[in-house]
């Protein structure tokens, strides 16, 4: 009996010992990446729900966003410098999703990213447009005119042929591509900071965003997100909508060795 | 059999206490340290189960 008891006593103790171990190694994040995962199945505790609940309607039992600004946080266990975000979603006939993150500052100033851009998309899948990826930099040309981005950044065509989004142009007069749905006839040239999404099954597509957080503001390691989906607006067609499928939160920063210049 | 499931009611909430002590502090220290992870309901019932039984299974002096 009483070893028995002894036996119980120690099995107890020591699971207890190995959970509050696993939780400081979580807490800690010795590798220094760690990511967190929401989909149907699984609410991960450091990814928030979107808010505000007015622009969030409930369809066939699933959450679907039908306001044109929606925020949701996410929460690190200790201090990182990089965000990735992967968002798996399916927009209806939306023509432009970014996402942005809170910065530093008193006012409401948000580092946007692009997350899916129509007419960029279309473009590129189309396989009529000739495609050079140069980096994070995408270039577009209706006819294969130029070998590299390189090269039609050294001799650009008349400002009026080019179209841009996400990107800094040197001059003035080129089209900045926002909520267009359709591209203007005379443009026959794109250049984008943008990565298109992948697409999956169903409607859905899957994009990846990477911030930087050392500009980003916090507070107790809660960081906010905004996703901006311009001139979306619900219809009972559930036209205006977007569900989202899966947000997954990849952080990562120093390692234990490089946290103490081992 | 009945000593012995009062003996590991017994042994459960207590560590069960002193868990919850040690995670408490966590969540003071580090919100959302635990509770991130752990299903606090689930935990909740345990440990009132652990001391109803140990209550009841206690042996009579």
């Amino acid at each position: 009996m009483l070893k028995d008891i002894i036996i119980i006593r120690t099995i107890l103790w020591l699971s207890l010992a190995i959970f509050v171990a696993w939780l400081m190694w979580q807490v800690v994040v010795p590798r220094g990446r760690v990511a967190y995962l929401t989909d149907k199945h699984h609410q991960s505790g450091f990814i928030g729900d979107f808010e505000p609940l007015g622009s969030l309607a409930k369809v066939d039992g699933q959450t679907k966003i039908i306001g044109n600004s929606v925020y949701f946080t996410v929460r690190t266990p200790r201090p990182f410098s990089k965000l990735k975000l992967t968002l798996s979603y399916r927009p209806s006939d939306q023509s432009l999703i970014e996402l942005g993150l809170l910065q530093n500052g008193d006012q409401e100033n948000y580092q946007v990213k692009p997350l899916y851009h129509q007419v960029i998309n279309n473009l590129y899948h189309a396989k009529d447009w000739g495609v050079i990826e140069n980096g994070q930099t995408l270039f577009l040309q209706r006819q294969d005119v130029y070998d590299s981005l390189k090269q039609f950044l050294a001799k650009p065509p008349a400002a009026s042929e080019v179209a841009i989004y996400n990107y800094k142009w040197p001059s003035q007069g080129v089209k900045k591509l926002g909520e267009d749905k359709i591209l203007d006839k005379q443009i026959n040239y794109v250049v984008a900071n943008y990565q298109p999404p992948t697409i999956l099954a169903d409607g859905y597509y899957e994009s990846q965003v990477e911030f930087d957080l050392a500009s980003a503001k916090q507070e107790r390691g809660v960081y906010k997100l905004k996703l901006i989906v311009p001139g979306l607006e619900y219809n009972d067609s559930q036209l205006g909508s977007i569900s989202i499928d899966s947000i997954k939160a990849e952080f990562s920063g120093k390692t234990w060795r490089e946290f103490f210049k081992l | 059999m009945k000593k012995l499931i009062y003996h590991l009611a017994k042994e459960v909430f207590r560590v069960m206490t002193a868990g919850s002590l040690i995670f408490l502090l966590m969540e003071l220290v580090k919100p959302w340290s635990v509770l991130a992870y752990l299903n606090w309901l689930l935990w909740l019932v345990i440990w009132l189960a652990s001391a109803i039984i140990a209550i009841a299974f206690k042996p009579k002096a």
